[in-house]
């Protein structure tokens, strides 16, 4: 049988307006619960509005938000999935498409001259990665992140020694909200990755603001971290769009890879409010079907 | 100013005495003339000192770069949101300057010395709270014009009538009162002070 790659395409674009337009509803109800806990006036009025504006962004398939972002997509590949090059190729040209309707923002420049990318040269946008193969499955696995501009710029990584303790990060984590986190957005969203390399850790960075909010890590004494992380940025009373309050973060996940006996490596990866996210599975006649996201590829 | 329902609407031509009554902490909607402005159009004026293509004077100013596209040959405004204002905020108090608008909208706050300068004009800053554009799109009545599209689409000057925008959110008055700034003393207060404790 052969591929019906236009239709692919289709859904593919699909699957981005889904991305772009509609708030996750683990996110929709982290921001609920905020509201309804929240007790500064000023904070209630930034969280209802992004309430209003999650509701208008569905209903009229608009935007969320202005910034579309960087369409990052984290793919894990059934062993016997039988198009792997035709889905990467059409995640590629679904972008490109996407851009050129008007449903993603020209997002792409040349950092050397600063001007503005045609796509077909745009390296990196989309950004896509193969996360993990599965084996004995004929399907293929896609999340899809749309990382805005303004929670990319206070993201970072950084190499530290091993004895470091814990509570360093926690401070680092701390500095970058009160320095230039507190723009990107809040209530924000945090993806704290550890590994050997900057690599390493970025991608565990990601992969942490995949997991459903809310959802802890498997490993207790991780759990316990992001316990103890959201429990004291949310102390700061910075609050939503730094009004004050009390939802400073709506969540943070740890998720790790190995370090190195001589390497430490930290990356956080901050994200605003507005969590834009989707994952779907392609089966191998290439229907692309919706599903909510657990840990990694389950 | 008017009250509509429990909102209380600003509407443009913005005088003096109406922003001057506006304080930190204040909301209020917005209703008439709107001008977008982002990096670029701020370097224009301010670095470049190229002359403002209208005369903006009574407008509010956001700082965003809204997506616009035509549909059955009328232009619609599909999103409009604030924008990080930090990243230019050297350029406001010149903006404010060389084209008489004295109420900004954008977000995120400014520093302590914008903020001065900008009461110093007797302007206003407010926050539209970030990624809400389709908050935003839907307060939009018209779009009205477009100059200096040769920026690209998100960095040109729009012009727009809008219908209550908002909430918008009082950040700096006119006697140089700063939201964000005070909250973020206080928190970096309150981290420094559970860190001796530890």
């Amino acid at each position: 049988m052969q591929p019906d790659r236009r239709k692919l395409e289709e859904s593919i674009v699909e699957l981005i307006v889904e991305a772009s337009t509609s708030l996750p509803g683990d996110v929709k109800e982290a921001l609920e619960r905020a509201a309804s806990r929240e007790e500064s006036r000023l904070a209630k009025i930034v969280l209802n509005a992004y309430l209003e504006n999650t509701n208008i962004a569905k209903r009229a398939r608009l935007p969320l938000c202005q910034d579309t972002g960087i369409p990052e997509f984290y793919i894990w590949l059934g062993e016997l999935f039988p198009y792997k090059e035709d889905l990467v190729k059409t995640l590629v040209r679904a972008v490109h498409t996407a851009v050129e309707h008007g449903y993603l923002r020209r997002n792409a420049y040349d950092p050397i001259t600063g001007r503005e990318l045609e796509l077909s040269k745009a390296e990196g946008f989309p950004f896509i990665h193969i996360a993990g193969l599965i084996e004995g499955s004929d399907e293929a696995l896609i999340s899809l992140i749309l990382t805005g501009g303004g929670a990319a710029r206070p993201s970072f990584a950084l190499t530290l020694d091993p004895l470091t303790p814990l509570s360093k990060i926690t401070d680092m984590i701390e500095k970058a909200i009160l320095e230039k986190a507190f723009r990107a957005c809040p209530p924000l969203v945090i993806g704290v990755g550890l590994g050997s390399t900057i690599e390493v850790s970025a991608l565990y960075s990601k992969l942490a603001l995949l997991r459903p909010l809310g959802l802890r890590s498997k490993r207790r004494e991780i759990a316990e971290i992001e316990e103890a992380l959201v429990e004291s940025l949310n102390r700061l009373g910075v609050g939503p769009q730094s009004v004050g309050g009390l939802a400073t973060v709506l969540d943070v996940h740890l998720e790790v890879g190995a370090s190195h006996p001589s390497s430490l490596a930290v990356a956080v990866s901050f994200s605003c409010w507005a969590l834009r996210r989707v994952r779907a599975r392609v089966s191998r006649s290439l229907d692309v079907e919706v599903i909510p996201y657990v840990y990694g590829r389950e | 100013m008017s009250t509509v329902g429990n909102k209380r609407v600003i509407s443009t031509p913005l005088s003096d005495e109406v922003l001057r009554d506006l304080r930190v902490g204040d909301v209020f909607y917005l209703t008439g003339l709107l001008a977008t402005a982002r990096d670029r159009v701020h370097e224009r004026i301010v670095v470049w000192r190229l002359k403002p293509p209208i005369d903006l004077r009574g407008y509010a100013v956001m700082h965003a770069g809204p997506i616009v596209a035509p549909r059955a040959s009328k232009l619609y405004c599909l999103s409009l949101g604030s924008t990080t204002s930090a990243r230019f905020e050297k350029l406001i108090p010149g903006f404010m300057e060389a084209t008489g608008v004295r109420l900004v909208i954008g977000k995120g706050g400014v520093s302590r010395d914008t903020a001065r300068s900008i009461a110093k004009l007797g302007g206003v800053y407010a926050v539209f709270p970030g990624g809400c554009g389709a908050l935003g799109a839907s307060s939009v009545d018209e779009v009205l014009g477009v100059y200096w599209e040769d920026l690209g689409s998100a960095e040109a000057l729009w012009v727009l009538r809008v219908r209550e925008l908002g909430p918008l959110i009082v950040a700096v008055d006119s006697e140089g009162g700063n939201l964000v700034e005070d909250v973020l003393d206080a928190a970096r207060a309150s981290a420094s002070s559970s860190r001796r404790v530890e």
